[in-house]
């Protein structure tokens, strides 16, 4: 059977590396964590999980990690089932969040105890290490042990750890988030570029990445899986979701700052379908309208409907097309651009605009906004379902 | 104007400062003072103790007591070999079987660690009392002058085992125990090679508790020893207390001179040498120990 | 399909863990919960008889509650069980006072070397052996060569038989416990203190509150949970003695058994010289059975006072 959805930019389908069917966990206190997740990630993928906290996207890890017990359903690795094995017999790695390095055992000795317990010849065990190290450029760090060394050396001897054993999948559970923003965002890159030089190098590890910053994901994910509450709420590359989110939990979690969702009605006028939010009335573009159209809600149904800050701009002197009107409450400058914020009818809004552009702006002003209504959202009411969507 | 009785924020008045260096000196000097003072005896000679009875400063100093002792006080020689023997032994054996049930009640992956933690427990509540415990150790154990009847009965301890559980549940140890199962490692390896490691205080405080403990024990050995040959140096302070024969029966060729010096046997002096010689290695490890006692003292409950 | 995870997986990862506690269990069923079993002694007429312990006691015949009547007929049970109480509540009250004003003295001493070293002194006798505070007391209290008595000579004073006056041994048996416990107890009481927040104590001065009003007010209730959580801890134990402190103490001193026999060394006393197996066992297990329901009664009380503190 060919896997659905595992067709990566540039790449032929391939084996699914990591394969989770129905997964359910329920935690010895009788908390279910889990609601039957279905997962693949292909050889040589980079996927992110991303989710707010409590979301159980460690505790997916661990049961991959085999750290914690299956309650039900199954996880492949490679072409094994491994429910019933120990961690080591996985073939995976993993990176702490608060690193669990070793602290009575130096960075050499940290790297190399699973190879040493795994019998590997000392020569090869130290020329994995100093392979390894080269690779994180840690060589100066091997003789010290964690606690002399800083947040960032810790982090880069924990994924050291990792790559000694070749695993075939890297399990990472929010391996940054002990480090300060700028150093967040260079081992962000270090570690893509990482995952690219392995790749290069003929080792076609897939990376299961657990982070709650869905800029992280954005940025480093070839594919993101958005979680919520046990439950997958989407999975696709980054691009797809942040234009295509598939109902209204992923559109607002996705994106910085956070897509504009209000409540609103839908109308039905002969074949053209408005929308009425915030006191607005805006007529959907016609294959948008069609598609709303497809997924009719019940009548009177209110639904939500969403517009990331991009698709709202300052009115140019013309003004026939869809508007907003509202009174400026903050202005965060950036320097290349500029974060708005308005209110109309009581609804909140922000829209993103060209540093320039914002000229002098000022809370307290009443700004006239256009909005690019054929790149907004509808959700239905209840579900939260994204019914604007094309259908793939 | 002066500054006399100015104080600093929080702090005491110099004056209650002196009274409370006053307080706690008496105290102090309270509780150093007898062991000087039988310090002092040892080094008595025979005829000062006659002559003025015991006193801080003899009228004559000897170390004929000492002399004595390590002349024909065979009986110490063996009695000190019996108490390192099972202190050594004893102290390691209930590190081993001590820190081994506590890490495994401490992993929440211990499908039965409750079950343990109870058996473990319920001894500190209800007990048998000392008959039956006499007669399983004699009937069924054969304590009876045996040095397992030594070092058995203090190999476990229901309170190091809530003491070392503390410290195996500290938060920085549960995922590097998951990091080296990761790592391949099995449970008695991730035991010995990171938990114990990593443990060190609360194993170091356990095992120093555990040395006193059998050092200092005299208990056993009232109630399981009567040969002379594994008779600990605190039951052998205990026996010269009405029989300082005991130091020598034990000696095998009683020359004419050491007859003699049995005719002249500072008694009391040696006695009181005998308590020097058995609280020496306590004075000098217990300072620098300190530390680790007062941290045994502070963690640890029975409660889960 | 869905796998759950097998019994084998399970069982696979507990053996290390039962291997673990198996010489812990051991110990325990051979040394704590067999003779638990023994108190059946308590309620046969166990004499020794030809073939050993084990067929006496097979063969000894049941007798009911006769060896707790026969022990509480005696004046024993009255004397050992009124010394045992009445000494413990001692030792807890001044056990306590003294503790709390040693640790709070500790805590305050400007010159925190100096208080160094008075808690390395005044923790010290904790680790002496009974055996030997019975030595060192005895250098004071010896007839002929004591130190007490050299003094009462240069008074021109008659000398005292120490070990032959049981009318002042409460008073002496309650100054030995607490030198040598008054500093472990201390030390438990200080850690608390230098946990308390310094700010308090700075709020207390900004207010005007000088050092003896902060240790009043700040200090002690602070320590007021802890304390009644080591009183009842006391308490609850208060049915059995520190076997040494009244065995060794006294040197085993017949002429001060009233005064000093308390439940424990009365058992041992009995277990050693009378061989009466049967009413040995039984009082050994009256102070177990009280003593156990004594604990409990405490637990339930800390528990309603502070969950935290409670044992179980
Ligand atoms: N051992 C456990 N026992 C019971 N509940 C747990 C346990 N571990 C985690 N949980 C619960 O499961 C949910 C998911 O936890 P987790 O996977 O750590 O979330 P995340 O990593 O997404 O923040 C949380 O609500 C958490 O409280
Ligand atoms: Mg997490």
């Amino acid at each position: 059977m060919a896997p659905e959805g595992l067709f990566l930019p540039g790449e032929e389908v391939i084996m699914a590396s990591v394969k989770v069917e129905k997964l359910e966990k329920v935690y010895p206190n009788g908390f279910k964590a889990l609601h039957g997740i279905d997962l693949q990630i292909a050889d040589g993928e980079f996927m992110v999980v991303v989710g707010p906290s409590g979301c159980a996207k460690s505790t997916l890890l661990r049961l991959i990690a085999g750290l914690e017990e299956v309650t039900s359903g199954t996880i492949t690795i490679g072409d094994r089932v491994v429910n019933d094995l120990d961690p080591k017999d996985r073939r995976i790695a993993m990176v702490f969040q608060n690193y669990a390095l070793y602290p009575h055992m130096t960075a050499y000795e940290n790297m190399a105890f699973a190879l040493k317990l795994a019998k590997l010849p000392r020569a090869e065990i130290d020329a994995r290490v100093r392979e390894a190290a080269a690779k994180l450029e840690i060589e100066g760090l091997l003789d010290r042990k964690p606690k002399d060394m800083s947040g960032g050396q810790r982090q880069r001897v924990a994924v050291g750890r990792a790559i000694v054993r070749k695993p075939d999948v890297f399990l990472f559970d929010e391996p940054l988030s002990n480090l300060d923003a700028k150093l967040r965002v260079s081992m962000r890159a270090r570690l893509v570029q990482l995952h690219r030089e392995l790749k290069a190098g003929g080792q076609r590890a897939a990376m299961v990445y657990v982070t709650h910053d869905q800029v992280e994901a954005m940025t480093m994910g070839d594919r993101i899986t958005v979680m919520k509450d046990g439950r997958i709420m989407q999975t696709d590359t980054p691009m797809a979701l942040y234009e295509r989110p598939a109902n209204k939990f992923v559109a607002g979690f996705i994106g910085s700052p956070a897509m504009n969702i209000h409540r609103a009605g839908l109308k039905r006028i002969g074949d053209q379908v408005v929308v009425a939010v915030s006191g607005q009335e805006w007529a959907l573009a016609p294959a948008q309208a069609a598609r709303v159209l497809a997924s009719w809600p019940a009548d009177g149904e209110e639904v939500w409907f969403g517009i990331r800050p991009d698709s709202i701009d300052l009115a140019g002197p013309g003004g026939e097309q869809a508007g907003l009107c509202g009174e400026i409450s903050l202005v965060e400058r950036t320097g290349g651009e500029a974060y708005c914020y308005f209110r109309v009818n009581g609804d909140e809004y922000v829209a993103r605009l060209e540093g320039s552009r914002a000229g002098q702006l000022q809370p307290g002003d009443v700004g006239q906004f256009r909005v690019k209504v054929d790149e907004g959202h509808v959700f239905s009411g209840a579900g939260g379902t994204n019914i604007s969507l094309p259908a793939v | 104007m002066f500054k006399t009785g100015r104080r600093g924020v929080g702090q005491v008045s110099a004056r209650g400062n002196l009274l409370l260096n006053l307080f706690l000196f008496l105290l102090s000097a309270a509780c150093v003072y007898p062991l000087l003072f039988v310090l002092m005896i040892s080094l008595s000679s025979n005829e000062s103790i006659a002559a003025n009875g015991y006193r801080l400063w003899p009228g004559q100093f000897s170390f004929g007591a000492y002399q004595y002792m390590f002349t024909i006080g065979q009986q110490i020689i063996t009695s000190y070999g019996v108490t390192i023997v099972v202190t050594v032994a004893g102290t390691v054996l209930s590190v081993l079987i001590t820190s081994l049930y506590a890490y495994a009640i401490a992993r929440d992956d211990f499908r039965y660690r409750k079950f343990f933690t109870y058996l473990a427990i319920i001894p500190l509540l209800f007990s048998g009392g000392l008959v039956p415990f006499y007669m399983v150790s004699t009937q069924l154990l054969h304590f009876r002058n045996s040095l397992l009847g030594l070092i058995m009965p203090l190999a476990f301890n229901s309170f190091f085992i809530m003491i070392l559980r503390t410290y195996f549940r500290a938060g920085n140890i549960k995922p590097l125990i998951e990091a080296a199962k990761i790592d391949g490692a099995g449970e008695f390896r991730i035991f010995f090679r990171i938990v114990l490691p990593l443990s060190l205080p609360g194993v170091a405080t356990i095992a120093l508790f555990s040395a006193f403990a059998y050092w200092g024990d005299w208990y056993n050995a009232l109630l399981f020893i009567d040969q002379p040959s594994l008779t600990p140096v605190q039951a052998m302070l205990m026996n010269i207390q009405s029989n300082l024969q005991f130091i020598i029966q034990n000696s095998t060729n009683l020359s004419a001179q050491a007859f003699d010096l049995l005719r002249n046997m500072p008694t009391d002096a040696a006695r009181m040498a005998v308590v020097i010689l058995a609280t020496v290695p306590i004075i000098l490890a217990y300072p620098f120990f300190q530390r680790y006692f007062i941290r045994g003292l502070t963690v640890g409950g029975v409660k889960d | 399909m869905s796998v759950r995870a097998t019994g084998g997986w399970r069982l696979r990862k507990n053996t290390a863990f039962l291997l673990m506690v198996l010489p812990g269990f051991i110990w325990l069923v051979l040394l704590k919960y067999l003779p638990m079993g023994g108190i059946v002694l308590a309620f046969k007429n166990f004499h020794f008889a030809r073939g050993g312990f084990w067929q006496s006691l097979w063969e000894s015949s049941w007798c009911g509650l006769q060896n707790f009547e026969f022990l509480f007929a005696s004046q024993n049970a009255w004397i050992i069980t009124r010394n045992t109480i009445l000494y413990n509540l001692v030792f807890i009250v001044t056990g306590t006072i003294l503790a709390l004003a040693i640790a709070v003295a500790l805590s305050e001493l400007l010159n925190r070397r100096l208080a160094k070293l008075y808690q390395t002194c005044l923790f010290f006798p904790y680790f002496l052996s009974w055996v030997v505070v019975g030595y060192l007391l005895l250098g004071f209290l010896s007839f002929d060569k004591g130190a007490v008595n050299g003094m009462l000579g240069q008074f021109g004073w008659q000398p005292v038989q120490w070990y032959d006056q049981p009318g002042v041994w409460p008073y002496i048996l309650s100054f030995i416990n607490l030198w040598k416990n008054a500093g472990y107890n201390a030390v438990i009481y200080l850690a608390a203190i230098m946990g308390i927040d310094r700010q308090y104590y700075e709020a207390a001065e900004i207010d005007g509150a000088g050092k003896w009003q902060q240790t009043i007010y700040v200090t002690l209730p602070h320590l007021y949970k802890l304390i009644i959580v080591m009183v009842l801890l006391a308490v609850g134990r208060i049915f059995s003695a520190d076997f040494g402190l009244f065995y060794q103490v006294p040197l085993n001193s017949g002429a001060l058994y009233p005064t000093t026999d308390v439940i424990d060394t009365y058992v041992f006393r009995s277990l050693m010289y009378t061989g009466d197996i049967g009413m040995t066992t039984a009082a050994g297990l009256y102070q177990s059975v009280v003593g156990f329901i004594l604990i409990m009664l405490v637990n339930k009380v800390i528990k309603k006072y502070d969950r935290e503190s409670a044992m179980f």
